[in-house]
């Protein structure tokens, strides 16, 4: 065999092993690139939102009830704030409307028992407060507290017909507990006059 | 004319207004609410709080038909939507419940969700078949209040098929459901 054989032998060996290189290169290039896209397209569809929950319990919101007073309050006020004095003292359809559709107390033990509600528990509370009845008015402020412990009307309803029963400390300490977490006028309003042993 | 003029007058003054309905909701009385935001519904759709009010007062005195139209309404926010499906789900037990016991409908597979309402009480505990039939009576008894059962049956008035739910706690009736 002749030397330039031999040399052409080893330069297509080396020619093989270039090739072998590249191809693998290629291939592992190409592997790549489609693990990259398929991981891509699959993030693409994950959701983005929280996860759902899994329930099979479908309860209602009752959100609408807490906007509910204040529609109240937005509806009472007057159209025209600036009325002549002569169109105020004409009366007033609408309150007397309320007025006359007020229901009794035993009306509202009554629906209570059938639905019970905080507003409903508010004014049973409100009711025999206004009654001299504290002792009841408590423990239907209590009730009502029962269904959120955030509500203040339950908290003064407690606090005055705890301070009528000469349970002023604990009046106080109701109202202060409250005040720890909500900053309210009425709240303060309130422990001050008790604290000044105002008349309620 | 003046006889026109007074009735509208009376029939104005007689006309409950939403003020009213909002404070009846308060104090329980979910018939009235029912019957009058009928009447005024014009007024109460512009605002879904005040739809939703209509719906449960309507859902609590066992008016649910009624629920129809707030489902339509409903839907703007996530609460409403939240409601809409539960008169949606309670209506349609109801429909199923009237469909089973009346025309001998048999429906299989149903899982949908529970609920607070008796409706769907019954329902679920019906198509699990807890129930033992006394004459035309389906006995279901409640299995997380104790002495507390529920008696289900159809009643026709007019030819239309009634659902009756009766409620018993210990072997004393309490409380009576008619839905059409």
């Amino acid at each position: 065999m002749h030397e330039y054989e031999l040399l052409e032998k080893r330069w297509q060996k080396y020619r093989y092993k270039k090739l072998l290189v590249k191809g693998l290169f290629t291939t592992a290039l190409i592997a790549l690139a489609s693990l990259l896209l398929t991981w891509k397209s699959v993030s693409k569809f994950e959701p983005t939102s929280p996860k759902a929950k899994v329930t099979n319990y479908l309860a209602p919101s009752l959100d609408f009830e807490k906007h509910l007073l204040a529609k109240k309050t937005a509806q009472s006020r007057p159209s025209k704030p600036s009325q002549p004095i002569k169109k105020a003292k004409k009366p007033n359809t609408s309150h007397l409307a309320i007025s006359a559709t007020k229901l009794t107390l035993p009306q509202m033990l009554q629906n209570y028992k059938k639905h019970p509600s905080i507003d409903l528990a508010n004014m049973i509370a409100n009711e025999y407060y206004q009654q001299k009845e504290y002792q009841k008015a408590m423990k239907w402020a209590i009730k009502a507290n029962e269904f959120d412990k955030e509500n203040e009307q339950s908290w003064i309803l407690y606090a005055k017909s705890a301070y009528k029963l000469g349970q002023k400390q604990k009046a106080i300490n109701a109202l202060k507990i409250y005040l720890r977490k909500h900053p309210s006028k009425r709240v303060k309003k309130l422990l001050s006059q008790m604290m000044q042993k105002d008349s309620l | 004319m003046k006889k026109i003029l007074l009735s509208l007058f009376l029939a104005t003054l007689l006309l409950a207004d939403v003020q009213t309905l909002i404070q009846k909701y308060k104090q329980g009385d979910y018939k009235y609410v029912c019957l009058n935001g009928y009447k005024l519904f014009s007024k109460l759709k512009k605002d879904e709080d005040l739809v939703s009010m209509y719906a449960f007062s309507c859902l609590k005195a066992d008016y649910i038909n009624r629920l129809a139209v707030p489902i339509l309404i409903l839907g703007k926010t996530p609460a409403s939507r939240k409601n809409r499906a539960y008169f949606s789900l309670i209506l349609a037990q109801k429909n199923l419940l009237i469909s089973a016991l009346s025309d001998h409908e048999e429906f299989t597979g149903l899982n949908v969700p529970n609920t607070d309402h008796i409706i769907s009480k019954v329902f679920n505990l019906y198509f699990q078949k807890k129930y033992k039939k006394s004459d035309n009576a389906y006995i279901i008894r409640d299995p997380k209040i104790a002495g507390v059962e529920y008696r289900v049956f159809i009643v026709k008035k007019s030819s239309i098929p009634y659902l009756r739910i009766d409620v018993y706690k210990n072997g004393k009736k309490i409380d009576t459901h008619l839905y059409r």
